[in-house]
């Protein structure tokens, strides 16, 4: 069993973040790490492709990871 | 508003027109006692005062000397036995008036930097300025047109508007308060049977918190011989002798005032006036006066020299000194036996003589407040000519009084009207440089502190042209090109914001700030070498500014110079501990060298300070996260997806 708590108390501050400034690609992108390491890959693929929507550059090979992963 | 204040103020005016007393001559049977029309003046000098001053209590602080004094003044903050005693041993923007700080100290403890009770105070003082005048013109007069002329106008003149309704007038009305209230106490020590001793203390007592609220109030001793006179004191050896201590006084204060005014650079070294045509300034300010104190219209915070100060004068300059003369020679020739118009005008030239520029101070010709205690001599004219008009010129025919009478009655409402008006321009500094700028479209420094205004509103688009437009104007100053920097700089085009803070510095070289400011627009621009000696310079100039410590531990940290980097952010958070940057530049450090737990604990001290920044909460989860993985050794995985793409703004 993973212990999430530091995921969760990470996850935390992104949403806080985002709840600051909607826009943050890189918020977003962070969140995601923070889902990939809960090994939540739904939602880290879905932040990942809000990041680059933001402009954020998100290495292909990540989002590809995650596309896998998520059996998307 | 104007309304109630006039139908107190008629009171007054009707009484005087039945019986006029004159001075001497017993009234017949006056219509009201003297105390009820005293008691009236009272409360018209109340009730006007507050009224048509109620709009300065909503007004906010203004971007001209209230930084200084008050909204960026750490020295008022400090409200203890030794932050009171630094009052007393420091001056404030090129003057000694400890009092006068000690008033806003007071404020800023109890009310930090809400501007309505700082704005309620100066209205307060004004008011009991206005009945200290009453009670002294009574005092000296025992006449009551001349009494009610001087406490209603000193109540209602706009001219009195700046001192008022501008926080940092404070001085003004602090410092007449205790002027007035000397001279009610050399009154009695002149007049009273006994106990004299002890009103000459309260005189001098008084002179020397009114000296400690505003150093221009040496010329009171010259204001005690002026009472001599009217009360007509034989002039002996002892009524000099005993002006000694108040000399001593006034010389002591005149020399801290000069060594105060050296400090700073207000004795004006960049336009040194010829003294040949400083007279002719002086001439000029001096009839400026008298023309505002009868017709108020056009008033300004800020009267640049109409002329370049070491021009040729034209011949209208020559003229002033011809009026003055003329006016003495009519004051000698017809009003020399009327003591109320001597001691009128003596009083007014007294107290500016010292403000009309024959010593310049600071670039404006005039200055509203240099009025606060001049005009009372006019004020004293004014009713004594009201009040000889009304007893004296039966020559005038039947119709002249109520007709003079009326007259008075507009002109008062006009001013009224008047400095109502003006408080709403005292409203903050937008109201107050656009209103300048419409006034005086030539005066550079408007612009740009309008401009500068704008800039801390946020309004970098409406900003923008009237710096430009102070620029332009000229003489050439460093602060709008900074100011133009710091646009450039919200605006993310830093190489433009890098040139301003260039031309900034060419023109002051020893401002802290924009080396700062420059070094960190290179920076900004990846030119990590060139802005480092910008920083050193500011360091070295400003040794205690924690904002340039964080800049260069940055660029420390951006070179790879850990140790460099934690020993400035270190000084940095030690100096100011109120600002995030440091704490988060010094907790990406900690993050970088796998301390993630100091890391942490640094930005918890970030969001402690700003729970709304959002860099901040960015990299406190990032520093959570990716502990995290790296303790997972999931970092292996992540790195390996993350290492064909070095953009990728990773921390680490």
């Amino acid at each position: 069993m993973i212990n999430n708590k530091k995921y969760d108390q990470g996850l935390n501050d992104f949403n806080e973040l985002l709840r600051l400034n909607p826009r943050s690609g890189q918020g977003y992108y962070n969140r995601s790490l923070g889902y990939f390491g809960k090994k939540d890959y739904d939602n880290a693929f879905k932040d990942a492709l809000h990041a680059q929507s933001y402009g954020f550059q998100v290495n292909p090979a990540y989002l590809q990871q995650l596309k896998q992963l998520s059996g998307k | 508003m104007a309304k109630k204040k006039n139908l107190k103020k008629a009171a007054p005016v009707e009484t005087l027109s039945r019986p006029m007393p004159g001075k001497k001559n017993k009234p017949v049977k006056p219509l009201l006692p003297s105390k009820t029309v005293l008691i009236l003046i009272f409360t018209a000098v109340v009730l006007s005062g507050f009224i048509i001053y109620l709009p300065s209590l909503s007004n906010e602080f203004t971007n001209w000397d209230d930084p200084g004094y008050i909204t960026e003044n750490q020295d008022i903050r400090d409200w203890s036995v030794n932050g009171i005693n630094h009052l007393f041993h420091s001056y404030t923007k090129g003057n000694y008036h400890p009092i006068t700080m000690l008033s806003l100290a007071a404020e800023y403890h109890v009310a930090a930097l809400k501007p309505y009770m700082y704005h309620l105070d100066s209205l307060l003082l004004h008011l009991l300025t206005c009945l200290s005048v009453t009670v002294f013109t009574w005092l000296l007069t025992r006449n009551l047109a001349i009494t009610a002329f001087c406490g209603l106008l000193f109540t209602i003149h706009p001219m009195h508007v700046e001192s008022v309704a501008w926080v940092s007038g404070r001085k003004d009305v602090l410092y007449a308060l205790f002027y007035f209230l000397s001279l009610i106490g050399y009154y009695y020590y002149c007049t009273a049977k006994k106990n004299n001793i002890l009103f000459y203390g309260l005189c001098l007592i008084m002179f020397l918190l009114s000296l400690l609220s505003k150093g221009i109030a040496v010329t009171l001793p010259l204001s005690c011989l002026l009472i001599d006179y009217y009360l007509k004191r034989p002039l002996k050896i002892r009524s000099l002798t005993e002006k000694i201590p108040m000399l001593i006084l006034s010389i002591i204060f005149g020399i801290i005032s000069i060594k105060a005014q050296q400090s700073s650079d207000s004795i004006s070294t960049d336009q040194m006036v010829p003294i040949f045509n400083r007279i002719f300034f002086a001439s000029y300010a001096f009839l400026a006066y008298i023309a505002k104190f009868i017709l108020p219209a056009d008033l300004c915070n800020f009267y640049p020299y109409p002329v370049k100060p070491n021009d040729q004068l034209t011949a209208i300059w020559y003229i002033y000194p011809i009026i003055i003369v003329s006016l003495l020679f009519v004051i000698y020739r017809f009003a020399r036996k009327n003591k109320d118009v001597v001691f009128g005008f003596l009083f007014y030239a007294s107290c500016i003589f010292l403000l009309i520029q024959l010593l310049p101070v600071g670039t404006a010709i005039i200055a509203e407040r240099y009025s606060y205690i001049s005009y009372f001599g006019l004020f004293f004219i004014a009713g004594s000519l009201y009040s000889n008009a009304m007893s004296g010129l039966p020559s005038l025919g039947k119709s002249a009084k109520p007709v003079i009478s009326l007259i008075v009655l507009v002109w008062f409402i006009y001013l009224g009207i008047n400095t109502n008006t003006r408080c709403g321009v005292w409203k903050d500094s937008e109201t107050l440089w656009r209103d300048e700028i419409k006034k005086q479209p030539e005066l550079s420094r408007a612009y740009a502190n309008l401009g500068s205004f704008l800039f801390f509103q946020e309004k970098y688009d409406e900003a923008l042209p009237e710096l430009t437009k102070a620029i332009e104007l000229g003489p050439p100053s460093a602060g709008p090109y900074s100011q133009l920097g710091n646009i450039y700089e919200k605006q993310g085009k830093y190489d433009l914001a890098a040139i301003e803070f260039k031309k900034a510095l060419e023109l002051n070289p020893k401002a802290p700030v924009d080396y700062n400011n420059l070094g960190f627009m290179l920076q900004q621009q990846g030119k990590l070498d060139e802005a480092l000696p910008y920083f050193n310079k500011q360091i070295e100039l400003n040794p205690n500014f924690g904002k340039s410590y964080t800049n260069r531990g940055e660029l420390y940290r951006m070179e790879g110079k850990t140790e460099l980097a934690f020993s400035d952010l270190n000084k940095a958070i030690s100096l100011d501990s109120n600002s995030i940057r440091p704490y988060e530049s010094r907790g990406i450090l900690y993050m970088a060298q796998g301390k993630y737990d100091k890391a942490a604990a640094d930005f918890d001290s970030a969001i402690k300070i700003d729970p709304k920044a959002p860099e901040a909460y960015n990299d406190r989860g990032y520093n959570k996260t990716i502990s995290e993985i790296i303790m997972k050794r999931l970092l292996l995985i992540i790195t390996r997806l993350l290492k064909y793409s070095p953009n990728l703004q990773m921390p680490i």
